[in-house]
Order: structure tokens, then C-alpha cells, then sequence
């Protein structure tokens, strides 16, 4: 950062007022901070409408027409204009009615790419996972664990995998007072599986105050270095 | 001559046939006073009659009994004998009928033997043939009757005489009724038994008449009585007949086949001191007391409410018409009782003759009445303002009840009626859905505005965590010694990119946002230098607009060193527009998917894209060396696993991630058949593979500080816990 130079320095002074802005949170919700997050989700949306534009429809709508060659008219690019038009008609409600056809197709293949994909991705592969052998010579093939260790591992999975889903178990009978109770082992069960959650949560949480502490870090060194950057300049 | 046509079957017979060939029906109509040759009737009023008494005998009109009687002779003394019972002394009947005649009435009661009554009659024209027929053919015992009747009209003629009645029967009721009564035949087998019913006939056993088959051969005159009697066989009780004789007639229980009531015993006792009182027109002598009680209290007390109302202008019909009619009947027990209980009603006040009294319904039936709505609806109306029906079978009546209020117009259903059963359960669910709606109706008062708090300890815990990461760049220290424990899995990951074949260029996904690029650019940094370390070609692209430029700074960055340059050693594939469906199509067909690219050199657009050096040879997405995701996310990471590892075949997939992603993306990297070949997340993960590397980089550099505020957090945390902590055991109750 030692030779900041015309547009190079502006994008840094706004990159640094931005970030001051946001840290202002800190003393609590201002305007700044709000400011800047406006200015985020603007540019932000604007920016990702041009490159909507120049990289998806102009190619793909436009330049088949203004081809050099005349206009080169497929099946896909009559469907494509087809769809674009009724999702046009999105903007105005009394002919949104007719862009439900675009959206009705968007989330229908969505829904069907990832449910079919979490069944053949997630589902299944976990599953076996969960059940994976307890034959101490076995290795682990990536990380190589083996032995009593690879067998820890995977009791701790195959507890932990149990426990969790019969912490959602939900199911109950109802005793004589009238209220549902959980049997004893299903509470103990349902109880070990809250430790697992608490244990995932937590790790979890650690993960994201240490990305966030990266962040932190991150961006003080940008604005220590624009400072000293100045000062030196 | 014409033929004649039969009025039943149609066919042609002679004209001088009595009866049809064909059918046997009779040709000519038969009348009373003429000779029906060879007829039923003749030979059916033969038992009737008897030999020598019948009426008429020896005079022009009676020739038929006369052609009848050898073939009576013919068939046997005995039989002859058995017939007329041998009380033939009068010469006028047989002797059966004799003996009831001074018993029950007198001779001139019933229709003339030999005649056929008016119930007969085949229609208005024989009733027209008899009623033209001279007076000088009077039969003697019409002139038998005139002859009492005379007599009595003087020993009353002080009495009021009331208006002759042109039916025998109404004669035959002012008469008085014989003090000794006959027993019924026996009761039919199969029959519940009926009690002998006295009846206004003799005491003494009648010999039955004898019947012949031939009597009622033809049953279309006379149809056979179901008497249960068999013929040839003679009975002490009394006959059946084909027609009821007025005695009969006027005891008509027999035909009810139940036990007479006391009213019938009444009917027959009348004494001869009653004088006849005429009532609505018909005779009341013989109408028993209990009848003429209930009337009395009746006309006292209940209104009638006719059901229909008659022409206008006439006055409504009495009740008393009714009442009498079936005065001198025999009734039954149940239907005596319902006579003896009469209505109470008020007796019709004056001038509201013409309207309809108001109907009086019991308790029970006003309660359970569901026709509240009804009231005004159906509201009777005076005669002269009801409707006349105009069609229907009802046409021409007024005071019709409508259809209309019951059919047509609305009203409640009557068929739900019922209670709600609801349990206490339902009860209590439906009372705290109640107050839930309610309290969402409720207008929540506005917060008292407290006196406002700094937050004192958040600002101090800002300002702790601030101090703590600029404190390294300024001072230089605290300064934290890099991870002397390689994260698990880093190895493998060098040793992947190591054998990383250099003619195939590596996919970089940067499927990360802004926010993130701080993190994962430090996390990503060893790895991409490690690849410009081998000289491996880059492909970029990413599900997100941002993406593209966030990879073409950072190669920036990384590659600055390395002497990389776009479209010969990297490449921006660009933005892949719809998300997993995006991904599955890149990863079947990465031709199809990708548009136009990013920051493309000269010479190069979105349809030769694939004809740059950095990318040429790549067909499928097992064509590229190994497949890098950056993803600050849990979902795009699934994402790239779930649609995109089933095409990658042989083709390495690793993912860069933020440390908060790291713990849901390892399950698919610790797998017997793992999904993922290499995990490189987190900033200690990245500082070691740095060290690896023999080059620090912006982990490095972020190392101290991203150290320094981690321990303050830990600290805060710590601290935090131990204040919740005596919190807790220093409130009441608490410990």
C-alpha cells in the first residue's frame, strides 16, 4: 500500500470511510451505519444487474440476433425471448399473472435439482457414513486415521448421528395427568443429542468469530496502512 | 240383422244373445223390473225371494221368475226345501228372512225382494227405466209401506215432521231399532275372533238358505262374499248376504271385525221414548247419547277449524254433519274413544264466523316447534283475502296452505340442529384461540421510555477488541508463534495440488461475497500460490455476480509475483447465472453453461472462450486438473458437492472455506467414499500452509492481530461467563 496513486487512493479513502462507517456500529445503530449499508446493497444490486446483463442476456439474447451472419434464430433462444417477455409482465400486476409461468418453471426445476441432488448427495452418502465400520484395522483414506482412533471417531459419529435425530423425536405418550412425556431412555437419548447439538453450535460459533475476527484484523490492517500510507505519503 | 258388439271383449254376437259367446258377459243392461233372461240376477234373487213370494209374481215384469221357476222345481224337493227353510207359510219369502222381519223390522225394511237396490243398479239407465215405470205397477209391499206410513202420519201428526227423505235408509233410522239382536257368523278361520255383536236381529237361529253354485257363477254381479262359509252347509247364525239388508246396515261392526263398542249397544237399545230430533239435516234418533253428549260439550266448547274452506260465501262446514253420519254406526273401542274425547275449543264468537279460530297446540309440541321464522310467513289470512288455488289438485279452494314459506323460502336448517358436543379439551383449546385472537386485537400500550442506558460494556468490549488487533500493526507485538500442529488434512492437500498434472488447468469457484474476501482471501492465498508455484493454468467462475471480480483480485494479488497474465495463464469464465441449476448444467455440459466470461483478453469472446490456451481441451468437468471452491457458505459448498462430484470422476474437489463453514462441509471429507478430496479452512490452516509453502503471505500478516483479538474474545467470553455466573448464584433463589 505504499504507492497509492489517483484512483488507487480514492478507492481506498472510500473503502476506508465505508469501513469506519460500519464500525461505527460499535456505538450503536447511526446513520452512518446505515449509510453504508444502503451504499452496500445498492451497489451491490447495480452490479450485479450489469453483469446480469453483459454476461448473461446480451450474449445469449442479443448477440444471436445482431449476429454477423444475419440473425441466428434457435428453438432456444424463440423459448428463451418467450420466457423473458412473460417474466417481464411480472412488473405490472394486472398482467403478473402471466409470468408465472417463467417463475413456476424457475422453482420447479430448482426444487427438483436440489431435493434430487440432497437425496444423491447428502442423504444416502451421510447415511452410510453414519454406519461406517468399527473394524479397528480400517483407514480412514484421507486423513489416515486408524486403529482405537479411527474406531473413537466413529463410535463419536455413530453417537452422535443417533442421539441428535432422537433429540427430534417428537413423538410421545401421553400419560395419565394428560400430558405427553418422553419415556426415561428417550430423554436420556434426546439429552445426549442436545450436548451434540450445543457441541456443534459452539464450534460453529467459534468458526464464525474467527472468520470475523479475520475480518477485523483485516481491515484495521487496511486502515493502519492507509493511515501510515498518508502520513508516509 | 247386426250383429251386437260386447261391451267387454268387443266381439260380435247375434242380436238376440243375451250373454257373449266369447266372454260370457251380459249384452243388455240389466234393469230392475225387467226379466234378465237366464241372468244371475234372476237366479240370484232366487234365494231371495223364494218361490211364490216375490214381489210382482204373476205380473208382466216378472216373467223371467216365472221362465226360472221349473228349473227350480228341477232341481229336487229337498233342495227346494232347504232353501225356503220350510217357513214358506206366508208365500212371500223364505222363512229366514220371515223371522227377522218381526224381530229386527219391519217387513217393509230394506230394498224389495226381487229388486235389485240402488248400489245395484247398473247405472242412470236402469234407475230411469224404473222410475218410468207406471204407478199402477206399484208392488205390494211398496203399497205395504205406504200403508204404515199412513197410519203413522196419524198417530203423529202432533209431531214435527221432518223433511222427507228420499233414500229408504233415512226412513229406516227414524224407526226404532229391535230390542233383540242376532249373533254374527262365526269369524273366517285365520281371523282374530270377534265377539258376537248383537245386532238388531232375532235371538232365535235362522236357518241358513242353501246356496247354489250357480248363484254366484257370475261374479261380476255379485261377487263372492268373503264369508268364510261354506256352501251346502247350513248354520244357525245368521246368513250372508250379498248386499247388507237395512237392518244390517245400520250395525255395520260386523264388517270391522272388532270387538263393538258400547256405543253400538247404545245404537240398539234406543228406546222407543226417544223422540227423533233432526240434526244438520239427518235423523238423530239414532244417535246414541254418549254422541249426543260430546256434541253438546263440543258446540260448547270447540270451535272447528276446517281444514279446507268451502265456496264463498257458504258457512264453514259443522262438524255435526260428520257426527252424525257415523252416529248409528257400530264403532269399534279405540275409534268410540276417540269420539268420546273431544277437542276443547271455545264456542265461536260473534261475527268471526268467517274466520279461522286460532289453533291451540299442546305444551310439548309449542316447545320442540322449530317455525319461529314461519310465524309471519304462514299468517292466516281473513277467507276474503286468502287465494283461490288455482291449479293442482287443490284448484278452486281458498284458503289453501302455501308451499312457498316452506319450499322456496329461506330458512333455518333444521337437520343441524343439534348441540355441539365439545370436550373440555376442544373447550379449553377454543377458549385459548379466543384469548389469542383477542390479545392480537388488543392495542398494546406504548413502552414507558425509560431512562436511556449506555452501552457501556459493549463499547468497552469494542474498544478492548480494536486496541487488541491494532495494537500488533502499531507496536509489533503481542506477537503469537504460528501453529506448531499441521491442521489434519493439510498434507494430503499439498500432496494433491503437488500431483496435479500441469496440462490441465485447475477450476477456481469464487463463490463468496464481498464481506468474506478478507478471510478467504488469506485462506485462499497459500493454495493459489502453491498452484502459480507449479504453473498450473486457473479457469475462474462463480454463481455469483461478484464473483468474477473478487477472483480477478485476488490472482491480482497472488499472481503478481508469479507473472500471471489473463488469457494465458488464467482465465475469468465469468458469472454462471441459476444457481444448482447452474452448477448441474457446468458440470454436465461446461460449454452450454458459461455466457460471455469476465475481463476477456482481446481476441476472445463468449463463443471462443473455450478456444483460449488456458482452457483448450476441456469438454466436461472431469477434464479440469481439480476443482477449488471458495465458499463462505454452507449451501454453495453442498451445492458444488451434491450436483457437481457425481461428474468430477477422477477430478480432485477442494474446498477453501471460511472457518464457520468448516464443521457441517467435513462429514463429506471424512467419508470411507468421501465427496471431497481436501479441506482448507481457517486462518491456522492457512498460516501453515504458508509455512509450507516457505513464502508468508497475508495470513501471516494477519497472524498477530487475528491472535491478539482472539485471546481478548476468549477473555471477554471467559469473563462473561463468570459474571452470568455469580449473577445467578447471587439472586434470590438462584443458588
Amino acid at each position: 500500500m505504499a504507492d497509492l496513486t489517483g484512483l488507487d487512493l480514492a478507492g481506498s479513502m472510500i473503502a476506508a470511510l465505508l469501513t469506519i462507517m460500519v464500525l461505527s456500529y460499535a456505538l450503536g445503530d447511526n446513520p452512518l451505519f446505515r449509510v453504508a449499508v444502503h451504499v452496500f446493497v445498492g451497489v451491490a444490486a447495480g452490479y450485479a444487474g450489469a453483469i446480469a446483463v453483459r454476461t448473461v442476456l446480451w450474449p445469449r439474447l442479443v448477440d444471436p440476433l445482431l449476429g454477423e451472419g444475419g440473425p441466428a434464430i434457435s428453438s432456444v433462444l424463440v423459448v428463451s425471448w418467450v420466457l423473458v417477455l412473460l417474466l417481464t409482465l411480472k412488473a405490472w400486476p394486472s398482467t403478473s399473472a402471466w409470468g408465472s409461468l417463467p417463475v413456476a418453471l424457475l422453482v420447479g426445476v430448482g426444487a427438483a435439482l436440489v431435493v434430487g441432488g440432497a437425496v444423491t448427495g447428502t442423504l444416502i452418502p451421510q447415511s452410510l457414513a453414519a454406519m461406517d465400520t468399527l473394524n479397528p484395522g480400517a483407514v480412514a483414506p484421507l486423513t489416515g486415521e486408524t486403529g482405537l482412533e479411527r474406531v473413537a471417531n466413529v463410535l463419536i459419529l455413530l453417537i452422535g448421528t443417533v442421539t441428535t435425530l432422537a433429540y427430534f423425536q417428537f413423538t410421545a405418550r401421553r400419560g395419565p395427568s394428560g400430558e405427553a412425556t418422553r419415556s426415561r431412555l428417550t430423554t436420556w437419548v434426546a439429552d445426549v443429542g442436545r450436548g451434540f447439538i450445543a457441541l456443534t453450535f459452539g464450534v460453529m460459533y467459534a468458526g464464525a468469530l474467527a472468520a470475523a475476527m479475520a475480518v477485523l484484523a483485516e481491515r484495521i490492517q487496511f486502515l493502519v496502512g492507509l493511515f501510515f500510507s498518508l502520513l508516509g505519503g | 240383422m247386426p250383429d251386437v258388439r260386447c261391451p267387454m271383449c268387443s266381439k260380435p254376437n247375434p242380436s238376440d244373445a243375451a250373454t257373449c259367446k266369447s266372454c260370457g258377459a251380459r249384452l243388455k243392461p240389466l234393469v230392475p223390473g225387467e226379466s234378465p233372461i237366464g241372468g244371475a240376477l234372476g237366479r240370484g234373487g232366487d234365494f231371495l225371494l223364494g218361490e211364490e213370494g216375490e214381489p210382482g209374481h204373476g205380473e208382466g215384469g216378472a216373467d223371467w221368475l216365472e221362465r226360472r221357476r221349473p228349473a227350480a222345481d228341477e232341481g229336487g224337493e229337498a233342495e227346494h226345501e232347504a232353501l225356503t227353510g220350510g217357513a214358506d207359510q206366508s208365500g212371500d219369502q223364505p222363512d229366514w228372512l220371515g223371522r227377522l222381519r218381526p224381530a229386527g223390522a219391519e217387513e217393509d225394511e230394506g230394498p224389495p225382494e226381487g229388486e235389485v237396490p240402488d248400489w245395484l243398479s247398473s247405472g242412470e239407465e236402469g234407475r230411469a227405466q224404473a222410475e218410468a215405470e207406471p204407478a199402477t205397477e206399484v208392488p205390494d209391499w211398496l203399497a205395504r209401506i205406504r200403508e204404515r206410513h199412513e197410519a203413522e202420519a196419524q198417530a203423529q201428526a202432533n209431531e214435527p215432521e221432518p223433511a222427507p227423505e228420499e233414500d229408504w235408509l233415512g226412513r229406516l233410522r227414524a224407526e226404532e231399532l229391535p230390542p233383540a239382536k242376532p249373533e254374527l257368523p262365526p269369524a273366517r278361520p285365520g281371523r282374530p275372533p270377534v265377539e258376537s255383536v248383537p245386532l238388531a236381529m232375532p235371538k232365535e237361529p235362522v236357518s241358513r238358505p242353501v246356496f247354489r253354485e250357480e248363484v254366484f257363477k257370475d261374479d261380476r254381479l255379485f261377487p263372492a262374499p268373503d264369508i268364510g262359509l261354506e256352501p251346502e252347509e247350513e248354520s244357525t247364525e245368521s246368513p250372508p248376504l250379498p248386499w247388507n239388508p237395512p237392518g244390517d246396515r245400520l250395525t255395520p261392526s260386523r264388517g270391522f271385525g272388532r270387538k263393538p263398542s258400547a256405543g253400538a249397544e247404545m245404537a240398539g237399545d234406543q228406546g222407543e221414548g226417544e223422540k227423533p230430533a233432526r240434526r244438520g239435516g239427518l235423523d238423530s234418533a239414532a244417535e246414541p247419547a254418549w254422541l249426543a253428549e260430546a256434541r253438546e260439550q263440543a258446540d260448547d266448547e270447540l270451535p272447528h277449524v276446517p281444514a279446507l274452506v268451502g265456496d264463498e260465501g257458504s258457512a264453514p262446514a259443522s262438524g255435526s254433519a260428520a257426527d252424525v253420519e257415523l252416529a248409528p254406526i257400530d264403532l269399534p273401542d279405540w275409534l268410540s274413544e276417540l269420539k268420546g274425547a273431544p277437542p276443547q275449543a271455545k264456542p265461536e264468537p260473534e261475527g268471526m264466523g268467517d274466520r279461522l279460530a286460532p289453533a291451540t297446540l299442546p305444551s310439548w309440541l309449542e316447545a320442540m316447534r322449530p317455525m319461529e321464522t314461519f310465524r309471519p310467513v304462514v299468517e292466516i289470512q281473513p277467507e276474503e283475502e286468502q287465494q283461490v288455488e288455482a291449479a293442482g289438485p287443490l284448484a278452486g279452494l281458498r284458503g289453501v296452505l302455501l308451499a312457498e314459506p316452506v319450499v322456496a323460502m329461506p330458512h333455518p336448517s333444521t337437520a343441524a340442529a343439534a348441540r355441539l358436543d365439545v370436550t373440555e379439551r376442544q373447550f379449553a383449546l377454543g377458549d385459548l384461540l379466543r384469548r389469542l385472537v383477542k390479545e392480537e386485537e388488543r392495542e398494546s400500550p406504548a413502552a414507558a421510555r425509560g431512562k436511556r442506558r449506555l452501552p457501556l460494556v459493549r463499547w468497552a468490549v469494542a474498544v478492548v477488541l480494536i486496541l487488541a488487533v491494532i495494537l500488533p500493526s502499531f507496536v509489533g507485538g503481542p506477537s503469537f508463534p504460528v501453529p506448531a500442529l499441521v491442521p489434519p488434512g493439510l498434507p494430503s492437500l499439498i500432496n494433491l495440488v503437488n500431483e496435479l498434472p500441469t496440462e490441465r488447468p485447475v477450476l477456481l469457484v469464487f463463490d463468496y461475497e464481498p464481506g468474506y474476501s478478507g478471510e478467504l482471501e488469506a485462506v485462499a492465498g497459500p493454495l493459489l500460490e502453491h498452484l502459480m508455484l507449479r504453473g498450473l493454468r486457473l479457469a475462474t467462475v462463480s454463481t455469483r455476480p461478484s464473483g468474477p471480480p473478487l477472483a480477478e483480485r485476488l490472482i491480482q494479488q497472488t499472481g503478481e509475483m508469479h507473472q500471471y497474465t489473463n488469457g494465458e495463464d488464467y482465465l475469468h469464465l465469468g458469472y454462471l447465472p441459476g444457481g444448482p441449476a447452474a452448477v448441474q448444467l457446468f458440470a454436465q455440459d461446461p460449454h452450454l453453461a458459461v455466457a460471455g466470461g469476465f475481463l476477456l483478453p482481446e481476441g476472445t469472446t463468449g463463443a471462443t472462450i473455450w478456444q483460449s490456451p488456458v482452457v483448450r481441451g476441456v469438454e466436461r468437468l472431469s477434464d479440469f486438473g481439480a476443482v477449488v471452491v471458495i465458499a463462505a457458505g454452507t449451501e454453495i459448498a453442498r451445492t458444488w458437492v451434491e450436483q457437481a462430484s457425481p461428474m468430477l470422476g477422477e477430478t480432485p474437489l477442494v474446498m477453501v472455506l471460511s472457518a464457520g463453514v468448516e464443521p457441517l462441509v467435513r462429514p463429506y471429507y471424512e467419508a470411507l467414499d468421501p465427496q471431497v478430496d481436501a479441506i482448507l479452512a481457517g486462518l491456522p490452516a492457512a498460516v501453515a500452509y504458508e509455512q509450507a509453502n516457505g513464502q508468508p503471505g497475508q495470513a501471516r500478516t494477519l497472524w498477530d492481530a487475528f491472535g491478539s483479538g482472539m485471546l481478548v474474545a476468549e477473555l471477554s467470553l471467559v469473563l462473561g461467563a463468570i459474571y452470568g455466573l455469580i449473577s445467578w448464584l447471587l439472586r434470590p433463589g438462584g443458588g
